[in-house]
């Protein structure tokens, strides 16, 4: 048998097709199924050159000589994409001379593509996950910053807003504090009279159990409590001596004409203003106007500045009175206690009348 | 002819294989299939009148967290690019150990580098900076390209490039 069939027989057995080559490079021998990896007309050429034959260790003319010289045992280059296959090239020493000098190199060619195949799947999932995790860090990143954003707008909007409605409630309490003014200067009473009433009125509201928001509402509608006066005639308005009977009905007109006035708007606080104007002359025994209500049907509002009014009236000067003393004051509304005021916000009312005289003062 | 073997390394996915593919069959694909070790092509280009070069592309397997390129792919290149995707910041980051891998195994091969995928990126700016930060950090790299295999920008380019200076012309 013929040495490379000898050869032939022995890499065929371990799936191995094989180059020869000599120190000039050049291809001397080659197995039979070589022609899978390389290019037959090729073959044929003698004193091919290997890197030509195999383009694969074009470059490698360096270490390949190493490999001659026995400076290197072996160069291997793993898993090339050769067509269909996938194959894993060596190269190491082949015949030697008697000195032990190496006269030939092998070229081995290892088909590894059912092994490659095996991995391929594994690999392309891992890098599929790994791509998928990135990908998602990157939109994640993109979210967090939209939502960055989205959150600084959104702040801004309710930044603006708020400003806004602060400016509408600044506005609306100015206006009814105007408003309450303007009512009470047509009855030659000063614009502070409506201001002091608010400011008890807030505190009563506090003290009876009220919330901030609800004492907050009293205090931005009750200057209003007198606006229906603008539909009273001057001469019963601004009469220094004791009205008529049929004056004085006209006079109590002032709290329906002021309910009719700020009934029907949208706004709550002119509601709220609505409901104090109708109220705030009506007593805790049914004696007062225009219902002739009785107790907690009088709402709580009505019931509060009914107190705070007549407080602060009593307190100070008017064209036909001159202002009470605090303790004549505070013995009228005793005195007034389940008569014309609600009992309980009376108590309140005395019980804490250091709270109201500070208003006062502060408000004079 | 000059044959000259030039390998392209880089992260997984930063676009290798679809660059070698735009540069030698004009093509594109969306597609992203995993190279499983090296796939070698060629390419006969012009570098000047009368002068035709035999290219041999390396197109290298991309290194994961998990697996690093085999030595001896990079063995006996006369050029080298390294690839990186400009929207995957980690892939910019590891240039670093790319440059390493082969300034180690092949002394004076000229290198490239292509930041690839550049038609994803809408700020050119963002190019910009990240080409003059690489330009900062290493002193050893011939140039630096935003590439796209998808539109082919510099694709040509980079190839024609890396040959001159192989041939230092």
């Amino acid at each position: 048998m013929h040495i490379q069939e000898v050869f032939n027989a022995m890499y065929h057995k371990h799936h191995y097709e094989y180059l020869v080559i000599n120190k000039s490079m050049a291809v001397v021998e080659f197995s039979d199924k070589i022609i899978d990896y390389c290019e037959e007309e090729l073959l044929k050429t003698r004193n091919i050159l290997i890197s030509v034959i195999v383009p694969e260790l074009y470059g490698l003319e360096q270490e390949m000589q190493e490999v001659f010289e026995g400076k290197r045992e072996v160069i291997e280059i793993p898993f090339i994409k050769k067509d269909a296959y996938f194959i894993t090239l060596s190269v190491q020493a082949g015949r030697k001379h008697d000195d032990n000098s190496i006269e030939t190199l092998v070229i081995l060619f290892e088909n590894v593509t059912e092994y490659v195949s095996m991995q391929e799947k594994s690999v392309q999932d891992r890098n599929d996950k790994e791509l998928l995790v990135t990908e998602l860090s990157k939109k994640n990143d993109l979210l967090e910053k939209y939502n960055k954003h989205m959150m600084k707008l959104v702040d801004e909007e309710v930044s603006l807003n708020n400003k806004l409605n602060k400016e509408i409630i600044d506005t609306q309490r100015e206006i009814i504090a105007t408003m309450g003014a303007i009512g009470e200067t047509r009855s030659k009473e000063t614009g502070a009279h409506v201001l002091r009433v608010a400011e008890y009125s807030h505190r009563l509201a506090l003290l009876s159990g009220l919330n901030l928001e609800e004492a907050d509402e009293l205090k931005m509608a009750s200057p209003m409590h007198d606006i229906g006066k603008v539909g009273i005639e001057d001469a019963i308005l601004n009469k220094p001596s004791k009205l008529t009977d049929d004056e004085f009905l006209k006079m109590k007109e002032h709290a329906v004409i002021g309910y009719n006035m700020l009934k029907g708007s949208n706004q709550k606080l002119l509601n709220t203003a609505a409901i104090i104007a109708h109220a705030h002359h009506e007593k805790w025994d049914g004696s007062g106007y225009p219902k002739g209500l009785k107790k907690n049907e009088i709402h709580i509002y009505g019931r509060i500045t009914a107190i705070t009014d007549v407080f602060d009236a009593l307190g100070h000067d008017r064209v036909y009175k001159k202002a009470w003393k605090l303790e004549e004051i505070i013995d009228y509304l005793l005195k007034e206690r389940g008569k014309h005021f609600d009992p309980m916000l009376i108590d309140l009312f005395i019980n804490n009348i250091d709270q109201f005289t500070s208003i006062q003062k502060k408000f004079a | 002819m000059i044959t000259k073997k030039i390998i392209l390394i880089g992260d997984f996915s930063t676009g290798k294989t679809s660059l070698i593919r735009q540069f030698v069959d004009n093509q594109f694909s969306d597609e992203y299939l995993t190279t499983i070790g090296v796939k070698i092509s060629k390419k006969i280009i012009n570098i000047q009148e009368d002068l035709e070069i035999q290219l041999l592309v390396w197109d290298i397997e991309g290194q994961t967290d998990v697996k690093a390129i085999n030595p001896a792919y990079v063995m006996g290149a006369h050029g080298v690019i390294i690839v990186a995707d400009l929207t995957r910041q980690k892939s910019i980051v590891n240039i670093k150990e790319h440059l390493a891998l082969s300034s180690k195994i092949i002394k004076n091969a000229p290198v490239i580098i292509a930041l690839n995928k550049s038609d994803l990126l809408d700020n050119s700016s963002k190019i910009e900076t990240t080409i003059t930060e690489i330009k900062s950090s290493y002193s050893n790299i011939s140039h630096i390209y935003p590439t796209s295999a998808k539109t082919g920008l510099n694709v040509e380019l980079i190839f024609q490039n890396i040959t001159k200076s192989i041939l230092k012309i």
